[in-house]
């Protein structure tokens, strides 16, 4: 099963950064950026069918596929950004973490421009 | 009754979808962000369902054609191709027409803030395929920048400068009846041409300035 493979690469890091932290905290940093990312490219595969979940019932509740688009590109904007400040944090760098987190809102904010403009259009269609 | 249904539908979908993407968003700061987004987008789609029903009219902008098999003033549907072949060229000339004039008041008021030169004119002539710029040409009165030159230094008499040609035998240069621009217009006008090419990423040699 996936979930072990996960859990034992997950655990496998822990161990050995711990022991990694005392000796060379440096490579200790960098394992855990490194199983982080190989956690994330397992996962990944499977976030595929369930974006094509998604597709479908978009479909049927006749929303455009450019506004799940959008929607689904914040949300893995939000998936980056946290993933990248959470190491960050990891490695005592929380300024740069904030940093991060601040160019993934004004991302967010700016994808969510079209969003907020067909929200604005519907509302404007509705008045007689 | 079936428009309800239809609608209480769409919205059951979208409510499952937006419980099911609530679940994928990342935890953290980031989830408020994406949070409000999927509230807007939800708002859309059920806002776009409800438009549906209540706005008829808005939802179903083109009517239902129904052209009879045939009989007596019933139009071969090759002319109505053909009539509406016509009207959409001419509407695309005229939306070209359009494009090249705004086009030209764009060139003219680029031109204009250069003030050492007096822009008459602007002309935009476009390919005919590509709708692209084909070339551009700055009409400019080749005495202006002179007189006002005179009249900062307070010279009563006005007069234009003496231009010996002696190899074009009396013969005006291409692009410029009867001008006699002076050698700081000249400067001016190809500092302006290489500024205007730029801006719309030509060649130097499509933007055109004629003294007049």
């Amino acid at each position: 099963m996936d979930i072990l493979q996960v859990s034992g690469i997950a655990l496998t890091g822990a161990v050995l950064a711990v022991v990694l932290k005392y000796k060379k905290p440096p490579l200790a940093m960098l394992l855990s950026i490194f199983v982080g990312v190989t956690i994330f490219l397992l996962v990944l595969g499977k976030i595929g069918s369930i974006i094509d979940i998604l597709r479908q019932i978009s479909y049927r509740a006749e929303i455009s596929s450019f506004y799940l688009g959008l929607l689904l590109k914040i949300i893995g904007i939000a998936y980056i950004a946290d993933f990248i400040a959470q190491v960050c944090r990891d490695a005592d760098q929380g300024a740069i973490a904030v940093k991060v987190e601040l160019a993934a809102k004004v991302m967010v904010l700016m994808l969510a421009v079209p969003i907020v403009v067909a929200v604005l259009q519907a509302l404007l269609r509705l008045i007689p | 009754m079936e428009l309800l249904r239809g609608l209480v539908q769409t919205v059951v979908i979208i409510v499952v979808m937006a419980v099911f993407m609530e679940m994928i968003l990342p935890g953290g700061d980031m989830r408020r962000y994406v949070k409000m987004v999927m509230g807007l987008l939800i708002i859309v789609a059920v806002l776009q369902a409800a438009a549906g029903i209540i706005d008829k009219g808005l939802a179903q902008d083109i009517p239902q054609v129904a052209v009879p098999e045939a009989g007596p003033g019933v139009v071969p549907l090759e002319d109505i191709l053909a009539a509406g072949n016509e009207l959409s060229e001419i509407n695309r000339e005229q939306a070209r027409q359009k494009y090249a004039e705004g086009l030209a008041k764009q060139v003219m008021s680029l031109a204009r803030l250069n003030s050492s030169l007096q822009v008459a004119d602007a002309r935009v002539v476009l390919d005919e395929q590509s709708n692209k710029i084909s070339s551009i040409t700055i009409v400019v009165h080749a005495a202006a920048a002179g007189r006002q030159d005179d009249e900062g230094s307070g010279t009563a008499v006005n007069i234009r400068p003496v231009t010996v040609d002696v190899q074009g035998g009396g013969r005006e240069p291409a692009g410029a009846p009867g001008a006699a621009p002076t050698p700081a217009e000249r400067k001016a006008a190809r500092t302006m041409a290489e500024i205007l090419a730029d801006f719309y990423n030509l060649p130097a040699g499509q933007v055109e300035v004629v003294f007049r």
